[in-house]
């Protein structure tokens, strides 16, 4: 198997960004002044921030920021309270099923189906979202990157928690969407496994779609993505390169990404109960 | 709707495959259907027999007279549950991968909703002929007469009457997502609305009982225009239902085709709806995925958290302080667990101790009634402390069996409970011993209130032997139960754990129903010794004596029970689970 070619470094400067992504591609997704409540609850509050064709870009953010909501929101599981989704000009309340046709999204539980087997799986995706000429081949091929093959004509109640996450990411890039939705893609993967998920991240990224990745590993936003947005009791408190966000918190050059985080989000340290004595 | 079709018939393949697969399984299948068929096909060919000799006669064993009421009080009680479950959005439940896999897909909401309905209803129908099947052959063994020929006919009512109601529930539900009023306000002013209109029929029923008595006041309501048109639905199946008794197949016939037409129209007008229901039946599923997996577990306080969350139950406020290191923090957490798990049932029992008290002292401080009802009534607030510690020292083995569910709600925490640095026969013991500790607080309590009762018992009450013995003069009863009774239930907690850990798949039902066998096959065994020896030494010296033997022998029986349950714990992995 071909080794997948390696991700371009971040861009140093905003100006090397925009002229990259203007350079690179168009938009595929959209967020303006996303709001959503949970009844009285506000999970996130007027966000704003658009993702260009291949772009990898790192939703960042402690827990209950509201990265899952978001991702939640752009696939139409949710809907917004306020504000606009718009994929690949689609807006994602007027013209739902198109922007779902265009979305890949992998939950940050993974939950298939227990009564079908790896294959079928596949099968009914294809068939859910119209399949192509290239399914087979592609299916093929990833069950055989995701290790998978042995298992392939097994029932999933029979598959381990990282089989169902390997499932639960086949199923997502079985399609060739324009945008992929990913909430902790790494969660319960072999290295091996994450290996792979790096290498199809990239490849979709190549080929031109955009790439919006929630994460609390770090190291994924460092070396995959082209962005990072930081996110805190949902809003938006960073965007940029790794250089526009040092430049934020005024940390020196060797700062590393999670110094940065730590600093953008540091007031969601000093709430919980007092240590035990 | 094709892919939809697609995905459940391949689950519905794929399950049969595995059914196949699971000789327990598929033995259990075959004792459901083998009923089903023979039950169907009997009553198939009495229906067949019965059509050549149709009488318009009413012969069933009881009477449509007093079936006809209650039958139309179960039909209002089944169009109020359905109508209220619609209304809240509790139907709109799906599973976890329908929820990750089907939500985001290029599927119309309306495609999705139509076969969710689909399934609903199906399962509905399914239920009902189920029943039905009961029904009948409980009437047709009990020797009952009836026109079989319509009784097709009620079923089908039954399950249109469901439909349409718990449409109207769902369309209800749909219209409060729009968020703004007063759609929002909508399943409030149902449920407000519903409870007005009940009450004004119960209190224009007690008003018209006063004068004309119960069944006919209620026969009245049933045949009045305001209950015909409100209640329009309800009133029509309610006649198909009775069509066996009364004959009237024709007027069934229309009644069916009425319902069936409200249920198709309800059916579009529900379809009709754009509001994006995906977003409540999330968090109705994962509640529901929540509830459903606690209970097949056996974790009762698993879901207790649940029930806690979704504001089904009161958050307790009750809190017990730490206690001990090492094995004791693990009695201490079970303590508060179950403090919490069951402290609504304790502040219960305090209250109800409490009023008792105050009772007593009010009915002690007043003359003895000279009239034989009020007499009973003092009997049973004076004998409530001595009846109820009897009762509690009988039903202790069902207690027992109940009391080791949190030792199977935590076969999904194998991982942290076998990491503790205990020997392994120290869970079991803990939780063996809090149903023994609840049990002995619960006897003592009454104890407490036994000798209250014995103080305060006006003198008149205990002038008969029997009455002496009930509240201990005579015997002094109580004491020997609170001093046995904490050995025998330590002994019955700990048979029941082992059975727990030897069967421990809750998810298996044949497995539950082993355990529950064997536990039961070997009561008499482990309390038949410390009995006999209660007994023995009783008679060669003293009854004191015989309660510490007894003791003994339980504490000992239990120690053995408890060994064996954790050489059992030992080899329990999280795996098999």
């Amino acid at each position: 198997m071909d080794q997948p070619s390696t991700n371009p470094p971040l861009p140093k400067t905003a100006t090397e960004r925009e002229e990259r992504l203007s350079r690179e591609g168009e938009r595929i997704l959209r967020v303006e002044n996303l709001v959503k409540y949970y009844q009285t609850f506000p999970a996130v509050r007027g966000i704003s921030f658009q993702v260009r064709s291949g772009e990898i870009v790192a939703l960042l953010g402690p827990n209950g920021a509201g990265k899952t909501t978001i991702l939640r929101t752009i696939c139409g599981v949710l809907q917004p309270t306020d504000g606009t989704i718009v994929v690949n000009g689609y807006d994602s309340v007027k013209n739902e099923i198109e922007v779902k046709k265009r979305v890949a999204y992998v939950p940050e539980t993974p939950n298939p189906y227990d009564l079908l087997t790896v294959w079928e799986h596949l099968e009914f995706i294809a068939r859910a979202y119209g399949s192509d000429r290239n399914f087979r081949e592609r299916a093929v091929d990833l069950i055989e990157r995701l290790q998978l093959r042995e298992k392939q004509y097994d029932l999933v109640a029979t598959l381990s928690k990282g089989m169902k996450q390997k499932l639960t990411l086949a199923c997502a890039f079985v399609r060739e969407a324009s945008l992929y939705l990913l909430d902790e893609p790494l969660m319960g993967l072999d290295p091996r496994g994450q290996k792979e998920v790096k290498a199809l991240v990239t490849e979709s990224a190549e080929r031109g779609a955009a790439i919006l990745i929630s994460t609390h590993i770090l190291a994924i936003a460092e070396e995959w993505c082209h962005r990072v947005l930081i996110l805190n009791k949902g809003q938006l408190v960073a965007e940029g390169g790794l250089d526009d966000l040092k430049a934020r918190v005024s940390a020196g050059q060797d700062a590393s990404l999670e110094e940065v985080f730590l600093a953008l989000t540091e007031d969601q340290q000093s709430y919980g109960r007092p240590p035990l004595a | 709707m094709a892919v939809l079709l697609w995905l459940e018939l391949t689950r519905l393949k794929n399950g049969l495959i595995q059914l196949t697969q699971s000789p327990l399984r598929l033995l259990g299948f075959a004792v459901i259907a083998f009923t089903l068929v023979v039950g169907l096909f009997g009553q198939l060919i009495s229906v067949f027999l019965s059509a050549t000799h149709r009488s318009s006669k009413a012969g069933l064993d009881l009477p449509p007279e007093i079936l006809g009421p209650i039958l139309y009080a179960l039909l209002l009680m089944v169009a109020s549950q359905s109508l209220l479950l619609g209304a809240t959005g509790k139907l709109f439940s799906f599973s976890p991968s329908d929820v990750n896999f089907l939500f985001p897909a290029p599927v119309s909401r309306r495609t999705v909703l139509l076969f969710h309905l689909t399934f609903d209803y199906i399962k509905v129908l399914g239920l009902i002929l189920w029943l039905v099947l009961i029904t009948l052959t409980v009437i047709a063994g009990t020797g009952g007469q009836y026109l079989r020929q319509y009784i097709i006919l009620a079923p089908l009512a039954l399950t249109l009457l469901i439909v349409l109601v718990t449409n109207a529930g769902r369309w209800i539900h749909l219209l409060s997502l729009r968020r703004r009023p007063p759609y929002r306000f909508l399943p409030p002013i149902v449920a407000w609305s519903s409870s007005l209109i009940l009450l004004a029929a119960v209190g224009w029923m007690v008003g018209r009982s006063g004068q004309v008595g119960w069944s006919v006041a209620w026969n009245e309501f049933i045949g009045s225009s305001v209950a015909r048109t409100v209640l329009y639905p309800i009133t029509s199946t309610w006649e198909v239902c009775l069509v066996a008794f009364t004959g009237r197949g024709e007027e069934a016939v229309v009644n069916i085709a009425l319902l069936f037409l409200l249920t198709v129209i309800s059916l579009i007008v529900l379809l009709s709806q754009r509001e994006n229901f995906y977003e409540p039946a999330i968090t109705v599923s994962q509640w529901r995925y929540r509830i459903r997996e606690a209970l097949r577990r056996g974790d009762y306080e698993g879901l207790w958290a649940v029930q806690v969350a979704i504001g089904a139950r009161k958050r307790p406020r009750l809190s017990f302080p730490p206690f001990g290191s090492g094995p004791w923090a693990l009695l201490w957490k079970e303590v508060l667990v179950s403090l919490r798990a069951n402290g609504s049932w304790v502040l219960f029992l305090l209250f109800l101790s409490l009023l008792w008290f105050v009772v007593a002292i009010w009915i002690s401080h007043r003359p003895f009634p000279t009239s034989p009802t009020r007499r009973l009534l003092v009997l049973a607030v004076f004998g409530f402390p001595h009846l109820a510690l009897a009762y509690l020292s009988i039903i202790a083995p069902s207690l027992a069996a109940g009391s080791v569910s949190g030792l199977h709600g935590e076969s999904g925490r194998l991982d942290i409970v076998k990491a503790l640095p205990f020997r392994p026969w120290v869970r079991p013991l803990t939780r063996a011993l809090l149903p023994t500790i609840g049990y002995t607080v619960l006897a003592t309590l009454l104890y407490i209130l036994s000798h209250i009762s014995r103080f305060l018992c006006p003198s008149e009450l205990l002038m008969r032997k029997g009455l002496r013995f009930l509240f201990a003069v005579e015997t002094d009863w109580t004491l020997y139960v609170i001093l046995m009774g904490p050995g025998f239930a330590l002994t019955l907690n700990s048979l029941a754990c082992l059975m727990s850990l030897l069967f421990p798949k809750m998810t298996d039902p044949a497995q539950r129903f082993i355990s529950f066998f064997f536990f039961v096959l070997l009561l008499p065994l482990v309390i038949t010794p410390p009995i006999l020896a209660a007994v023995l030494l009783f008679l060669a010296s003293s009854l004191v004596i015989g309660v510490a033997g007894a003791t003994l022998l339980n504490f000992l029986i239990s120690a053995l029970l408890l060994r064996w349950s954790g050489t059992v714990f030992c080899r329990l992995e999280p795996s098999e689970s």
